[in-house]
C-alpha cells in the first residue's frame, strides 16, 4: 500500500473528487492513477480472468464520474468508495458466472439477488490506508479457521449455505465463527479518520 | 422480532455472506433499527478496509485510456450530454389510398431505410472504435515516451549521486592534469576513491577525428589501467564520472591518452595528452 499520511491522503482524495464532480476528465485521470491498481488487484482477486476484471475497474470509474457529484466526501473517503463499488461488482459478475457459467456477461445470478441496500448510499464509507493497514495485520493473525472464512466470504462471495457446503462446517459455527472474526477486524479499526 | 438475532447477522450482511431468505428479513429490520445502522457502518469499514488492504495489481496500460474515454464518453442524468446515437433515414410517408402495386415499393424502400439505418450506425461505429483506437494509440505512445523520460531522469540521478559520492568520501584524492604535446592547451582535475568511482573533468581538448577517442588511465601499482573512452563536446570540454576497474586501490596517476574509437585501447597509445600525479 502506499505509505503517505492518511490526512493528506483524504485531502487530496476531495480535491480531486470535487473537479471530478465539475466535469474535469484531467481529474478523472489522477483518480485513476491513485486508485486504478487497488481496484484492478481487488477485482482479480475476486475475478481471475483479466477481461472481467479490466471491465469491473471501467464501471467503477464511470459510476465515479456520473455520481461524484452526489458523494458526500466530507463524511466519506473515496478510496473507500471505489473500494466497495469494485467489490459490489466484482461479486456480482461472479455470481452471475457461477449461475451461469456458459454465459460470461449474464446478468441476472440465480442464486443470489444483485447486492442492493435500503440506504441511499452504501458505499460511503471513512477508510484510509492507516486502516487498511491495521485490517490487513489484524486479518493475518486471526485463527486460521476465521481467516479462511473470511476469504472465502469477501473474496469468494460465498453466503454462509454456501460455505457450509464447500467446508462441511455446520452452518451455525460458520454464522458465529464469521461474526467473530468481523468483530477481531473492526475492532483493529479504531476511531474514524478521515 | 428477536433483535438479537439480527444483530448477529450484520456482520454477515456487510460482507455478503447472509443466504438471500435471511437477507430480506434482516434488510425489513434494519429499516427501523438504528443501533443495527450504526453497526452496520462500521462493519462496512472493515469491508473497505479488507478491500483496502488487498494487494493492488497494475492494470494493462491501455485500461487507463479505455476507461476515461468510457467513463467520460457516456450519458447519465448528473452529466446531461447524451451520446446522439446515428440518426436514421425518417421513414416515408405512406400514401393515404394506396393501391396493390404499390405494396411491394413500400416495403422496398422500407427495407433500404432500414439498410441505410443500420450502415449509419455501423459507419458511426466504426469511427468511434477508429477514435478511441487513435486515443489508445497515442496513450500508449505517450507512455512509452514517459517511459523513457523516467529512464533518462533515473540514470541522470544515479550519475549525480555517484558523483557527489565520490567528492565526499573520505578518502577522495584528486590531481590536477596538465596537457602536453597537441594537447598543451588543455586543463583538467580528477577526483576519486577507489571504491566509488572517479570524476573527471576536462577543457580546451583538441577536437579528433570521429574514428579516434580519448581514453582516460590510472596508474596503480606502476601500471596504467583503461578506465573509460569519450570523446569531448564541441567546445573541447569534457565531464564524466565512472566506475575504477576492480582491484585498483592506490592510484598514483592520471592520464589521457588519444586512442582509436569506440572504445579505446588495451594499453595507452603514446604521447600521453592530460597528466596529472599525487
Amino acid at each position: 500500500m502506499p505509505d503517505f499520511s492518511p490526512r493528506k491522503d483524504a485531502d487530496a482524495d476531495r480535491q480531486i473528487l470535487t473537479a471530478v464532480a465539475g466535469g474535469s476528465a484531467d481529474a478523472l485521470e489522477r483518480l485513476y492513477d491513485r486508485y486504478a491498481s487497488t481496484a484492478y488487484g481487488l477485482a482479480r482477486r475476486i475475478l481471475a480472468q483479466p477481461d472481467l476484471a479490466e471491465e469491473v475497474v471501467q464501471d467503477v470509474f464511470a459510476q465515479v464520474w456520473r455520481e461524484a457529484s452526489r458523494y458526500d466526501a466530507a463524511r466519506a473517503s473515496v478510496a473507500g468508495w471505489i473500494v466497495l463499488l469494485t467489490r459490489t461488482r466484482a461479486i456480482d459478475r461472479l455470481r452471475a458466472r457461477r449461475a451461469r457459467p456458459d454465459q460470461d456477461r449474464g446478468v441476472e445470478p440465480a442464486g443470489v439477488p444483485p447486492l442492493t441496500t435500503p440506504d441511499r448510499s452504501p458505499e460511503q464509507v471513512a477508510i484510509s490506508s492507516e486502516d487498511a493497514r491495521s485490517v490487513r495485520a489484524a486479518l493475518e493473525q486471526l485463527p486460521e479457521e476465521q481467516r479462511s472464512l473470511v476469504d472465502l466470504a469477501y473474496y469468494e462471495g460465498l453466503t454462509h449455505s454456501e460455505i457450509a457446503a464447500r467446508t462441511g462446517v455446520p452452518l451455525g459455527t460458520i454464522k458465529t465463527r464469521l461474526r467473530t472474526a468481523m468483530t477481531t477486524l473492526r475492532g483493529a479499526l479504531g476511531t474514524r479518520a478521515v | 422480532m428477536a433483535h438479537e438475532q439480527f444483530e448477529d447477522a450484520v456482520a454477515s450482511y456487510a460482507i455478503d455472506a447472509l443466504d438471500p431468505a435471511d437477507r430480506q428479513a434482516f434488510e425489513t429490520h434494519l429499516s427501523t433499527c438504528a443501533q443495527c445502522q450504526a453497526e452496520l457502518a462500521e462493519m462496512r469499514r472493515v469491508v473497505a478496509g479488507i478491500g483496502l488492504a488487498t494487494e493492488p495489481v497494475a492494470p494493462p496500460a491501455m485500461l487507463k485510456a479505455r476507461t476515461i474515454t468510457y467513463a467520460t464518453g457516456q450519458s447519465g442524468d448528473d452529466r446531461g450530454s447524451e451520446r446522439a446515437p446515428a440518426r436514421a433515414v425518417p421513414f416515408p410517408q405512406p400514401k393515404p389510398v394506396p393501391r396493390p402495386s404499390f405494396v411491394p415499393w413500400l416495403v422496398a424502400a422500407a427495407s433500404v431505410v432500414i439498410a441505410l439505418a443500420s450502415g449509419l450506425y455501423a459507419w458511426s461505429l466504426r469511427s468511434r472504435v477508429t477514435a478511441l483506437e487513435e486515443i489508445a494509440t497515442a496513450a500508449s505512445a505517450q507512455a512509452d515516451r514517459l517511459r523513457k523520460e523516467l529512464m533518462s531522469l533515473r540514470t541522470d540521478s544515479r550519475q549525480l549521486y555517484q558523483t557527489v559520492s565520490i567528492i565526499t568520501a573520505p578518502d577522495a584524492r584528486q590531481v590536477v592534469l596538465k596537457g602536453q604535446a597537441t594537447a598543451a592547451g588543455a586543463s583538467g582535475r580528477a577526483v576519486w576513491s577507489p571504491a566509488r568511482g572517479i570524476v573527471f573533468n576536462a577543457e580546451q581538448l583538441p577536437s579528433i577525428t570521429p574514428d579516434r577517442v580519448y581514453q582516460i588511465w590510472v596508474i596503480a601499482g606502476g601500471k596504467p589501467v583503461g578506465v573509460t573512452a569519450f570523446r569531448p563536446a564541441p567546445n573541447g570540454s569534457a565531464s564524466l564520472t565512472a566506475l575504477l576497474p576492480a582491484g585498483v586501490t592506490t592510484v598514483t596517476a592520471v592520464a589521457v591518452t588519444n586512442e582509436p574509437g569506440p572504445n579505446g585501447s588495451a594499453t595507452p597509445t603514446m604521447p600521453i595528452l592530460m597528466i596529472g600525479t599525487q
